[in-house]
């Protein structure tokens, strides 16, 4: 099953694109730690700061029994400017 | 106007001059705000932090809504390229102090409030005492510095928190601390470092979003103050302004975090012989391990034996030497036996070279400590 990632920010900026599909099985490496396999998968984001979270519920994990059903995979880095 | 005298209405027509009740007639009427609503606001304290891009539509909204004690803080001056985004200013008043000229404007929109202004940074030194008698903190700042200490000030005096913040096209809005929520740390606990630069001076920004979200900050305070629901406590939004498109990210508290003791990490900078106990060590590494630096001025061979990454070795007797390879840019924990001589070595760099960044281990290094260190890592 295909899944959504959105990046935000300036994660977007550096990667040069705002989405883009994976399939979990075989694109996250490290079902625990999000932060980390998203750091992996691209090398634009290994020293930027984010929180990543699974359909709206911010977490760095995805529950394996249930990664077919997950639809959407955000990436927030946090912003300053005001 | 009829609905002004309304008899169960009556103990807030003593609070509302007939000019107020014209003034905020329009919201007045809104079942949700009613006459006791519009009194709340008027007793309401509020302090923004900010009064640039979100600050400005923040502090005109609040105003016009008629919440009665407004605080702003903001140290700059008024520059050509603020006044894109920054509506409350002119070209006139180019060089002039934001916070002091956002008062006389605002005093204008509505002579009927109360407006502080601290045209002063906000640092660790005052924040206290400028956040002190406000009861809900606005966050428009620019810069993650500010940020993080805005957060750590709220929740150590335990006041609301309504955070907006924006990048390019892009802003995010939340509600802090509201009713033992959870607060920035809890989506963010970690200052940025590689980011930290980027700014709507470096970065852009589109003129009409700080607009936005800064609408969003002063609908929430609005909000809170008429004890409204749907607070946007324990959820980030993420606005799109090219999209159009909102997102919701549900987070909750994390328990972990000990404010008080962060806030006097913060502190420690500034105070003289700041201490810490190897429990509260352990509970701050959790959060900020990687800004810590450990300093052994104990003698080679004393034992137990403390291993761990980011220490380094000068005992006190060689401290006046090799004082230059301690780093002034993060904390320091200062160890020794007991906890005397590292007090003594603090003082004596603090001479040498003005170090502020020192903490003292309070007690001294011990095995039971190591163990639970070793634990962790």
């Amino acid at each position: 099953m295909k899944c959504k990632v959105i990046y935000f920010g300036l994660i977007a900026e550096k990667l040069a694109f705002d989405s883009e599909e994976i399939v979990i099985e075989t694109d996250i490496f490290d079902k625990s730690n999000l932060e980390l396999s998203f750091k992996k998968r691209h090398i634009q984001l290994t020293e930027m700061t984010f929180k990543t979270a699974v359909d709206g519920v911010l977490t760095n994990k995805i529950d394996t029994e249930n990664q077919s059903q997950i639809k959407e995979i955000a990436i927030l880095p946090p912003f300053a400017g005001g | 106007m009829q609905f002004y005298h309304l008899s169960q209405e009556d103990n807030f027509l003593k609070m509302l001059s007939d000019l107020e009740l014209k003034y905020y007639s329009r919201q007045i009427l809104l079942e949700d705000i009613g006459l006791a609503g519009q009194e709340k606001l008027k007793k309401a304290k509020v302090l923004v932090i900010g009064a640039g891009g979100l600050g400005c539509p923040v502090l005109t909204y609040l105003t016009a809504a008629g919440v009665g004690n407004i605080g702003i803080v903001d140290h700059d001056i008024i520059e050509i390229s603020n006044l894109h985004r920054q509506t409350l200013y002119s070209f006139e008043e180019i060089g002039k102090s934001k916070a002091e000229i956002a008062k006389i404007k605002l005093e204008k929109l509505n002579p009927f409030i109360s407006i502080e202004v601290f045209s002063i940074r906000f640092e660790i030194d005052n924040a206290l005492k400028i956040m002190e008698k406000y009861e809900i903190i606005v966050d428009c700042s620019d810069n993650y510095e500010t940020r993080f200490l805005v957060n750590d000030a709220t929740v150590f005096l335990n006041k609301i928190l309504i955070y907006g913040s924006i990048y390019k096209f892009e802003g995010q809005v939340s509600v802090f601390n509201f009713k033992n929520g959870p607060t920035y740390r809890c989506l963010f606990p970690e200052m940025p470092v590689k980011e930290s630069l980027t700014n709507c001076s470096l970065s852009g920004v589109i003129g009409v979003l700080p607009g936005i979200i800064g609408g969003f900050q002063a609908n929430e305070v609005v909000k809170i103050i008429t004890e409204q629901n749907n607070i946007l406590s324990g959820k980030l939004m993420i606005y799109n302004a090219k999209t159009n498109h909102n997102q919701f990210i549900d987070f909750k508290r994390n328990s972990a975090i000990n404010y008080d003791l962060l806030f006097k990490l913060q502190l420690s900078t500034k105070i003289q012989h700041y201490e810490i106990s190897k429990q509260e060590l352990l509970e701050v590494e959790k959060i900020i391990k990687q800004e810590i630096l450990f300093l052994d001025v104990r003698e080679i061979g004393e034992i137990p034996i403390f291993e761990t990454e980011n220490l380094i070795r000068i005992s006190l007797s060689k401290i006046e030497l090799d004082f230059n390879k301690i780093p002034k840019n993060q904390k320091v924990i200062v160890f020794c036996q007991s906890g005397i001589r590292s007090k003594n070595a603090i003082n004596l760099l603090k001479k040498l070279d003005n170090f502020e960044n020192l903490i003292n281990l309070n007690e001294g290094i011990s095995e039971e400590f190591i163990e639970s260190w070793k634990e962790k890592k």
